[in-house]
């Protein structure tokens, strides 16, 4: 397996331990401004509209400047998105953070067109099976985390998620 | 560890009608329809299972954990050691066609369960078919896609997962409104398409070119 998918392999494991420890906090973050189910439906929806829509985006971008840039771009977003949710005073503002992490990151795709690059096509399935063991490893990792870092407050685990992403 | 630059800045990246005209090919169009019917099971099944498995077997909030780490450990398992084998020996066409077949199978078994056990059985069977479909698809979509247009391509591709997101969550609680015994249907219908589409791409032999004779 080439060396050059460790570090992409780390990265995918972090920003999915960044989302992951969201997961089980996140609706009662947003209980706490006031939020009714509906509006908790719609925050998770932010975030997939905006990657819907800007995915492709970024996919081409990573096609003209390669992908090192678009994937850092991506964690300057988490970073921005999770900080703002821990700062966060109001409900908007957590629509305006997963906005953020919705638009400012190439996503999957631009992961995936990196791993197509620096593998043989001989070495893809395996190397996607990889990234797809890292998922798997995030969400094992991520709620149990969550767990025990929401002992100290809401707020905790979105500034570890946001100094994962940074 | 620094991550290094896997492709170099062009001066000139394709033209979105070079784009357009890409995803249109017969292959790559077709696998991109395969993996987003695919998709829309995955997610149906993901966003009602909570409140099937509550209705259904009894479970709370610890029990749906439990059972999604179960799904992740077998998922890791299969990706981790097996996945590379297989397709070694079988080829990521063949293995997205059985991972299809296994998921068609544990959507439809999840309308007869009746206890926890029989639910775990199908959700390990669920794990196993979303391990093997994820990576065999992901690499022949990265395979049929052009070199200088994958980053474009698998963006699309990713894209799709998230309209799945968006769709399939309001069809199958409004299915296990209805009757929960009948959630698995939603999953059922969208994982049967992907396995029809996936035939026709990599099973069903393809009609030979009419050669004309004086």
């Amino acid at each position: 397996m080439p060396r050059a998918l460790l570090p992409l392999l780390a990265i995918t494991f972090v920003d999915v331990l960044g989302f992951t420890i969201l997961i089980p906090i996140l609706p009662f973050y947003a209980e706490h401004f006031g939020a009714s189910p509906t509006t908790i439906g719609a925050i998770y929806a932010t975030l997939a509209v905006c990657s819907l829509l800007s995915s492709p985006f970024w996919g081409r971008l990573s096609d003209r400047i390669g992908r090192k840039g678009v994937l850092i771009a991506a964690q300057v977003a988490g970073l921005l998105g999770f900080s703002l949710l821990a700062a966060g005073t109001a409900l908007w503002t957590i629509f305006v953070a997963r906005g953020i992490e919705g638009l400012g990151g190439g996503g999957l795709g631009v992961t995936q067109a990196y791993v197509t690059d620096v593998t043989r096509p001989s070495e893809r399935a395996r190397a996607f099976g990889l990234v797809g063991a890292t998922f798997g490893f995030g969400f094992l990792i991520g709620p149990a985390l969550a767990s025990v870092l929401v002992r100290y407050g809401y707020q905790v685990p979105f500034w570890v998620a946001a100094a994962l992403a940074g | 560890m620094l991550l290094p630059e896997s492709k170099g800045a062009v001066k000139t990246a394709p033209t979105l009608a070079e784009i357009r005209a890409s995803l249109r090919s017969p292959v790559l169009g077709r696998l991109i329809l395969t993996q987003f019917a695919f998709a829309l099971a995955f997610t149906s099944w993901v966003t009602a299972f909570a409140l099937f498995a509550e209705r259904v077997v009894g479970f709370g909030a610890p029990q749906t954990a439990n059972t999604f780490i179960l799904s992740s450990i077998v998922a890791i398992v299969v990706q981790l050691w097996f996945i590379g084998r297989l397709v070694d020996r079988f080829g990521e066409g063949r293995i997205a066609i059985a991972g299809l077949a296994c998921a068609v199978c544990a959507y439809a078994g999840v309308g007869f369960v009746t206890a926890p056990l029989m639910l775990f059985g199908f959700i390990v069977l669920w794990s196993l078919s979303s391990a093997l479909i994820r990576p065999a698809l992901g690499a022949l979509v990265s395979e049929a896609a052009p070199a200088d247009q994958r980053g474009t391509i698998l963006s699309v591709n990713d894209s799709f997962n998230y309209l799945a997101f968006l769709i399939s969550p309001f069809l199958s609680t409004t299915v296990l409104r209805i009757n929960p015994h009948l959630t698995g249907i939603v999953p059922t219908l969208f994982a049967a398409v992907a396995l029809l589409l996936g035939y026709r791409l990599f099973v069903a032999p393809r009609p030979q070119p009419v050669v004309e004779t004086a």
